[in-house]
């Protein structure tokens, strides 16, 4: 992808992929993945931020006989996954007024 | 490499973070390479980049205050750590993003500063890792200015007997004789240049002389006059070089070349 991910939208992304389901990080870079180029080594990082500000949390399920990590949003996490969506539609809505402005002006023409 | 292989790597690089931290990131790589399973070993290990550069961005992470967790934080209203003070300072309205939903154009603009930088200290180290992990043309870079910036952590390791004495022999016989050759060269390249400091005031000197005694013969005879005036001001000109050159050698050159060399210890230090 040619624009650069931020920290608080990987944030943002992550949040929403684990909000819907409690999943392990594989998955949850898979996800991301079907939206945009993710390196595989980007998500760690994030999952570390987001456990130790206390918006996820982990536990541990046996799986074929190993161990899988899911993680599950917590409040504070909906939280702040909230404040993330709305920050989300003003930014949307502001990038996208500015890249499309012109032509949509002259549609009106 | 193998997976095994990479893991060691990594975890030898992440030597500094505390055990449980080490131990965490290793699991979820372990956990990660099964899922994707062995049929992919190496399209994960490529993905990942080299262990030195993946330890790099785990531990920024992990040791640094998370910055985007500045809006969650400032919305609880708890003390704000005192580093990212600059953010804060930009963002006027108190409920900026409790009501985002009546967003005028004045809270989207004070909010825009987050992303950019939240605390001075760990930004850079910071958002490379994470903000450009997905953006292959940066990853490069990231890469290829580790190796070529930031040598390799030395291990601790006890310097060998061989070693302490190939060093000796080293300061000895090359270092010693270049220090004799070089220390008196600079030396000689200070006085010559604090000479230029003198004569270029003798020379100062010496031109107002001739200008006022080339001035006073005009009346008598205006060719030598202006023959006086002329070398005066020859003399000026050369005096002026020569005292800009030193000034700018003991003004400019110096501390610009003293800076560079602390700069360079506090790197190595750094490192």
């Amino acid at each position: 992808m040619v624009f650069p991910v931020s920290a608080a939208l990987l944030d943002a992304l992550v949040l929403s992929v684990v909000e819907a389901e409690d999943t392990y990080g594989y998955k949850i870079t898979q996800e991301i993945r079907e939206a945009m180029e993710m390196s595989e080594s980007t998500l760690y990082p994030v999952l570390r931020r987001l456990l130790k500000s206390e918006c996820l949390t982990s536990y541990d399920q046996e799986y074929l006989g190993r161990n899988r990590r899911y993680y599950q949003i917590t409040e504070k996490g909906r939280e702040q996954l909230k404040i993330y969506r709305e920050e989300w539609i003003l930014y949307k809505d502001k990038i996208n007024g500015l890249i499309s402005g012109h032509t949509d002006k002259e549609v009106n023409i | 490499m193998t997976r095994a292989e990479y893991l060691a790597e990594l975890d030898s690089h992440l030597i500094s973070l505390p055990k449980e931290e080490r131990d965490m990131a290793i699991s979820f790589y372990e956990e990660y390479f099964d899922e994707a399973g062995p049929e992919n070993e190496q399209a994960v290990i490529a993905d990942l980049g080299k262990p030195f550069a993946l330890a790099r961005s785990i531990i920024g992470e992990t040791s640094a205050y998370s910055k985007s967790m500045v809006y969650l934080k400032y919305k609880e209203s708890k003390p704000m750590p005192q580093n990212s003070t600059g953010v804060f300072a930009s963002l006027r309205k108190p409920d900026a993003f409790a009501d985002s939903n009546a967003a005028s154009e004045d809270t989207a603009e004070d909010i825009m500063p987050q992303g950019s930088n939240a605390d001075g200290r760990n930004s850079e180290q910071d958002a490379i890792p994470n903000g450009n992990g997905s953006n292959g043309m940066f990853d490069e870079y990231y890469s290829k200015g580790q190796t070529e910036s930031t040598p390799p952590p030395a291990k601790k390791e006890p310097l060998g007997a061989g070693w302490i004495i190939f060093w000796a022999f080293l300061g000895i016989f090359i270092g010693f004789p270049l220090a004799c050759a070089v220390i008196p060269v600079i030396l000689a390249i200070i006085v010559v240049m604090f000479a230029f400091g003198l004569v270029s005031a003798v020379c100062l000197i010496s031109a107002i002389i001739v200008l006022i005694s080339g001035i006073m013969q005009i009346p008598s005879s205006v060719p030598n006059g202006l023959g006086f005036i002329f070398a005066s001001l020859l003399v000026a000109g050369i005096g002026l070089i020569l005292l800009s050159a030193s000034l700018a050698f003991f003004f400019k050159l110096i501390p610009w070349i003293v800076k560079g060399i602390a700069k360079l210890f506090n790197k190595r230090r750094a490192a």
